[in-house]
């Protein structure tokens, strides 16, 4: 009777004993083989990668005028000196490529490659390869004049070639790029070496927001593939190497046109932010984004900043009754929610929940309590209200009918309880910490929330008919086209999932599109939201700042950072080379 | 003959190969996962039409046996693919992380391997005795414990509590390669080898072990003894060379399960392998590296059964004859 | 004398497996019939350490950890319970089919154990998890799918052994069909050392389950469970929070041997020869 349940595909019982002593070395034989086969494959990895670095260097000396291997020596040198910093700013720089033609640092961290503006800490666009731009009246002809004298780091000069290059390349390959849009963009063109002028299909206020978020590359040396790992730049610094998901390791473009950068050397880390946090305090990090879980600890040498944000966590609160509708391809959806389809629940919440008190419970206490988007955007709401109206939301439920008659603390209305799922979607602790935080204190106004923590593919196949907590934060406000418009329902993925219509808002928003100055453009936003947030479609929780423990000899310039976009972790490096290491 | 049987046995495996990737290439392609969604982010201000673009690009739409073919015609011409989530071809991106983990999976299979070896034979001589209790215990307890569990102790201990090992990396932070040296290398892989280790020996102890009680316990030994050869020599001449081999086709038979230790150590120590890889790609839904990387661990699978196979039937004639028959 | 002393050591035995069997159909039932609140949120008893009132202390959102750690071993138990059930039926057939029929059939359910074992058991799991959609349904689904394979070996070997036996080859030549023999002879012979592989197959479901779980395929993260407990705690033992790894890890590996410990003794009570091990 044999009851291994061992794994292996044959049964080692039925071993003969007697064996050879040849079958022995020949066994032995193997090991050694596989062992040194073992070693061998390590060895040659390790070659081919300096082999690929070497040929990389190669390149760029070919192509540039200046004697790149001798610098990379040099700064290697500097590597163990007091002027290289570890910093470690989340997995998201990490997870893409680096190169900008498919939609790398869109949100502008100038730091290897540039845009030609740039947005500055009143989140007002500024100059960056390009001097100064004017826009057409009608709106459809922009005009960029640039900088003159800037070359990249392999010495190649930068020129309005190289910015029609960049622009024609992505829109060649938009499929790789989600995050630059360039289907409004009729045609970029050069006019002399210095100017550039784009020519759009139709008015489009927010093209300046587009092109901050596009970097240029050098038309003549770009290369998709070697671009992921090692972009060439105008930028402060360069790659001087990257090791995937460990380390990339930037050091300073001499070539510069602005200056040179106080710290020689610095190593971006991919870890874990368990293996970050506590690599700080073994003292190997000199920068650690932390999340909500560690903003009460304390690290020697250490101190930590709570910097600005434009990120916002809100929930979705889906407007329709439950229903199946059809996109415009026919496709038939289940959508709404018979709970926060009504206005009441939705309003309910809105000002009635303690947004304070669910930060405190949440995130200890980091963030600003939030009821639109915020307000170092131009464009966004300043409409803000007072939360935590407990007896005034009570009144507007049980005005609509909510009310609790089997005394079980949940209101209900006829049949229909006052209760619905939240997704806290990903792996994302603090939204899951956030949503069930809300959960508790929603549970005063007599209203059940059940947080489920869900992969983000079964959150979007119910996007439409469970509320979502979601994370948003741009300088560009399409986002309110994406979240608000009627036209975006059902239509893409993560637009306007509340379901919610109205011609008002809509003709509001194209207004804005088509508004031929910013002035007009943002007057437009801000009503667009001022009639969709009259609805409450979106229950807007807490605007999250963005913590960092950082060294107390390295100052990170917080009078340049601009105000941080979504993605907790890299905007702190917008400013780099403005770091001073003492 | 022995030839023939190794070939046989390679175009089985092959042919296995096939099926298991199809095996892994219907449960991907059936997966509810929309390629769309990990592509393009959850903050994504795309168009509509730009976001056609991109399921055009990728080819999303098409049957499964056709994407499959395709896959595997492209595999032929040593083309996995593009990862989504590493935005690289597969093929580098498993170069470079198998390279990682080979190393890794090597170390702790000969250390699991050879101090198995050695504590199982001490405790078969032994048995009984205290160490051998002792033994016992320690491999019940390690057999039981999950190895991430493990890691994770022993990373409180000798990494946050006493800071003895480095916490997460391969290479120490900033360091250019060329001047990594083996030794970084190695100071960085002590945890992870050590857990791995430690998750696998429990099997080898107590199989050598039960062998040696075996081979001490029969006629033929009783026959040595009483032809006068001493303990040492019994060892030596009838207990080692008996179960050593065995041994060593156990351990290759077990490729699966250290392929999946590895994957768990991986991910406990922020090892930037093929394990934290394909957590990785399957979390953001990234069909072609998980395709890929289901390939080469299937692989890796097939060539340790495949030795423990061609080792299992040289050595074993009743095995040899019966194949023969 | 002997017989005494043999005597002694089937109860003694016997008392282990009770005893075994008492703590986790305990924990079992006291899991399932649990009050949710027992474990709620309690934002005023943050990340206390453990404590008469906290047994395991509380995480960072003030639940309970020893209440948690019931309920989620309990959810263990349900999904290896369920692995055990499928795998029990799915191996039965397949084990007696292969070795009855033979030929076809058996090269059948050998490739279908082979292409099973082909992979790395943890990359099956997060594949067929990720075709179901992951959460629970997936990791259910996955962990009660493969585990099989080993259990069909078991049978059809077992099966093999009795197929020439002279009783069996006699009720053969009397015209009995197949599935009369399968059933008044294989499966009685089979049923010792399938129950005990079967008993044996529950920590691997458990340990699947809590792994798969770990690296966030498995259980959501508001479901209780050793899995994601210990993902959680991964950002606490850094600040010093160690109660929060060490006992789900411990109360985890207690199960596992305890299922161990029961399928090995019932083996040596069934076949005291092999007692000798």
């Amino acid at each position: 009777m044999d009851f291994s349940l061992a794994y292996n595909p044959i049964d080692i019982k039925n071993w003969r004993t007697e064996m050879k002593s040849k079958s022995i070395s020949f066994v032995l034989g193997i090991i050694l083989a596989f062992s040194m086969i073992g070693c061998g494959q390590s060895a040659t990895t390790e070659s081919k990668e300096v082999q690929t670095s070497e040929t990389q260097n190669a390149q760029t000396q070919q192509k540039g005028s200046q004697d790149q291997a001798e610098t990379t020596a040099e700064h290697a040198v500097a590597a163990d000196d007091a002027e290289s910093i570890n910093v470690y700013i989340g997995g998201s720089i990490f997870d893409s490529s680096m190169d900008p033609v498919k939609g790398f640092m869109s949100y502008g961290y100038p730091f290897v490659n540039e845009a030609l503006i740039q947005a500055d800490t009143n989140s007002e666009y500024v100059a960056d390869l390009a001097t100064d731009w004017e826009v057409s009246d009608d709106a459809l002809t922009y005009t960029f004049n640039l900088r003159e004298g800037v070359t990249f780091s392999d010495g190649t000069p930068f020129t309005a070639e190289d910015v029609v290059f960049t622009y024609e390349e992505v829109q060649k390959n938009q499929a790789n790029n989600e995050n630059v849009d360039l289907t409004k963009l009729k045609s970029v063109e050069a006019d002399g070496d210095y100017k550039v002028v784009f020519t759009l299909n139709e008015c489009y206020s927010p093209f300046l927001d587009t092109v901050a978020m596009l970097q240029i590359v050098p038309s003549d040396s770009y290369n998709s593939e070697t671009f992921d790992t090692a972009p060439i730049g105008t930028g402060a610094y360069k790659v001087a190497q990257y090791d995937t998901n460990q380390q990339i390791i930037l050091q300073i473009n001499d070539s510069y046109w602005g200056g040179t950068p106080d710290i020689e050397q610095v190593n971006i880390i991919s870890m874990d932010q368990d293996t970050a946090y506590s690599n700080a305090v073994s003292g190997q990090l000199d920068v650690v984004m932390v999340g909500s879980t560690y903003i009460n600890e304390t690290i020697d040498n250490m101190t930590l900043h709570k910097l600005e944000t434009m990120d916002v966590r809100n929930v979705s609160l889906p407007t329709l009754t439950e229903q199946v509708m059809k996109d415009s391809q026919g496709n038939e959806y289940n959508v709404g929610n018979n709970v926060t389809s009504d206005i009441a629940v939705r309003k309910a919440l809105s000002i009635g929940i303690n947004r304070q008190e669910i930060i405190d419970n949440a995130f200890n206490g980091e963030g600003k309590p939030a009821v639109n988007f915020t307000d170092n955007l131009p464009w966004a709401s300043t409409d803000d209200y007072e939360d935590n109206q407990v007896d005034e939301a009570k009144k507007i439920l049980e005005d609509a009918g909510w009310i609790d008659s089997d005394g079980d603390g949940i209101r209900e209305k006829g049949d229909l309880k006052c209760s619905f799922d939240l997704i806290a979607p990903g792996n994302d602790e603090d939204r899951y910490k956030l949503a069930t935080a809300l959960a508790e204190n929603a549970k005063n106004l007599g209203i059940e929330i059940n947080v489920r923590n869900e992969s983000w593919d079964v959150a979007v196949v119910e996007e439409n008919t469970t509320p979502i907590v979601w994370g948003w934060g741009q300088f560009s406000p399409t986002v309110i086209y994406s979240t608000y418009d009627s036209e975006m329902f059902l239509e893409a993925q993560y637009a306007n999932v509340t379901g919610y219509t109205n011609a008002d808002c809509d003709a509001a928003i194209e207004k804005a599109f088509a508004a031929s100055n910013q002035a007009d453009a943002n007057a437009a936003w801000k009503e667009a939201q001022a009639i969709g947030d009259s609805e409450y479609p979106y229950l807007y929780l807490v605007n999250i700042e963005h913590s960092y423990f950082v060294k107390d000899n390295l100052d990170i310039s917080e009078a340049t950072q601009i105000p941080h976009p979504h993605g907790h972790g890299s905007p702190i490096i917008c400013n780099l080379k403005d770091w001073v290491l003492n | 003959m022995r030839t023939r049987n190794i070939l046989y046995e390679l175009i089985r495996m092959l042919l296995l190969l096939i099926l298991v990737s199809f095996l892994a290439f219907v449960l991907i392609a059936k997966s509810p996962i929309d390629p769309l969604v990990s592509y393009i982010g959850t903050n994504s201000t795309l168009s509509p039409e730009a976001k056609q673009e991109i399921v055009e690009h990728w080819g999303l739409n098409e049957p499964v046996f056709t994407r499959f073919f395709k896959w595997l015609v492209n595999i032929l011409h040593g083309d996995m693919g593009t990862s989504i989530t590493y935005k690289k071809a597969v093929s580098s991106v498993i170069i470079e992380r198998f390279s990682y983990s080979i190393v890794l999976m090597l170390l702790a299979w000969l250390l699991s391997g050879i101090l198995g070896f050695v504590i199982g034979v001490i405790c078969g001589i032994k048995q009984g005795g205290i160490y051998d209790r002792i033994t016992k215990l320690f491999c019940l307890m390690v057999k039981s414990a999950p190895t991430f569990w493990l890691g994770l102790m022993f990373l409180v201990v000798f990494a946050v509590s006493l800071g003895w090992f480095p916490i997460g990396m391969a290479v120490p932070m900033g360091k250019l390669k060329s001047e990594v040296t083996v030794w970084d290398r190695l100071y960085h892989l002590v945890l992870p080898v050590i857990t791995l280790t430690v998750a696998n020996i429990s099997e080898v102890v107590l199989y050598t072990r039960q062998r040696v009680v075996e081979i001490i316990g029969s006629d033929y030994i009783l026959y040595a003894r009483a032809r006068g050869e001493n303990q040492r020599q019994i060892i030596r001449r009838h207990v080692l060379r008996n179960v050593m081999l065995p041994a060593i086709t156990l351990q290759f038979a077990s490729f699966s399960e250290l392929f999946g230790g590895m994957a768990l150590a991986e991910n406990v120590f922020a090892y930037p392998g093929i394990g934290t890889a394909t957590t990785a790609a399957a979390l953001s839904g990234d069909a072609p590296l998980l395709m890929g990387i289901a390939l080469i661990s299937a692989l890796f699978v097939f060539t340790g059964n495949l030795i423990a196979n061609i080792l299992y039937g040289i050595c074993d004639p009743r095995i040899r004859e019966k194949e023969e028959s | 004398m002997r017989n005494t002393s043999l005597w002694n050591r089937r109860t003694r035995l016997t008392l282990l497996i009770v005893l075994a069997a008492t703590y986790l159909l305990v924990v079992f039932f006291w899991g399932l019939f649990i009050d949710p609140s027992e474990y709620g949120v309690h934002y005023e008893n943050k990340l206390l350490a453990p404590s008469a009132q906290h047994l395991f202390g509380t995480d960072a959102m003030g639940r309970d950890m020893f209440k948690r750690c019931i309920k989620g071993l309990s959810n263990s138990l349900v999904i290896g319970l369920l692995a055990s059930l499928v795998s029990s039926v799915v191996a039965l057939i397949m084990g007696i089919a292969s070795a009855v029929f033979g030929g076809f059939v058996d090269r059948f359910v050998n490739l279908c154990v082979d292409l099973c074992m082909g992979l790395p058991h943890i990359v099956l799991l997060i594949l067929i998890s990720c075709m179901v959609g992951r959460g629970t349904v997936g990791v259910t689904v996955a962990v009660a799918l493969t585990h099989w394979p080993s259990l069909t070996r078991i049978v059809r070997q077992e099966v093999l052994q009795l197929r020439n036996t002279q009783y069996v080859l006699a009720s053969r030549k009397m015209g009995k069909s197949y599935l009369t023999i399968a059933l008044t002879h294989m499966v009685p012979h089979v049923l010792p050392a399938y129950l005990i592989g079967l008993i044996l197959l529950f920590p691997h479901a458990i340990m699947h389950e809590a792994s798969i779980t770990f690296l966030g395929f498995g259980l959501p993260k508001e479901m209780p469970a050793i899995g994601v407990i210990l993902a959680e705690s991964m950002n606490h033992i850094t600040t010093g929070k160690w109660w929060m790894a060490l006992f789900p890890g411990l109360m985890l590996l207690l199960a596992v041997v305890l299922f161990d410990l029961i399928g090995e003794t019932l083996k040596k009570l069934w076949n005291p020869n092999s007692g000798n091990e």
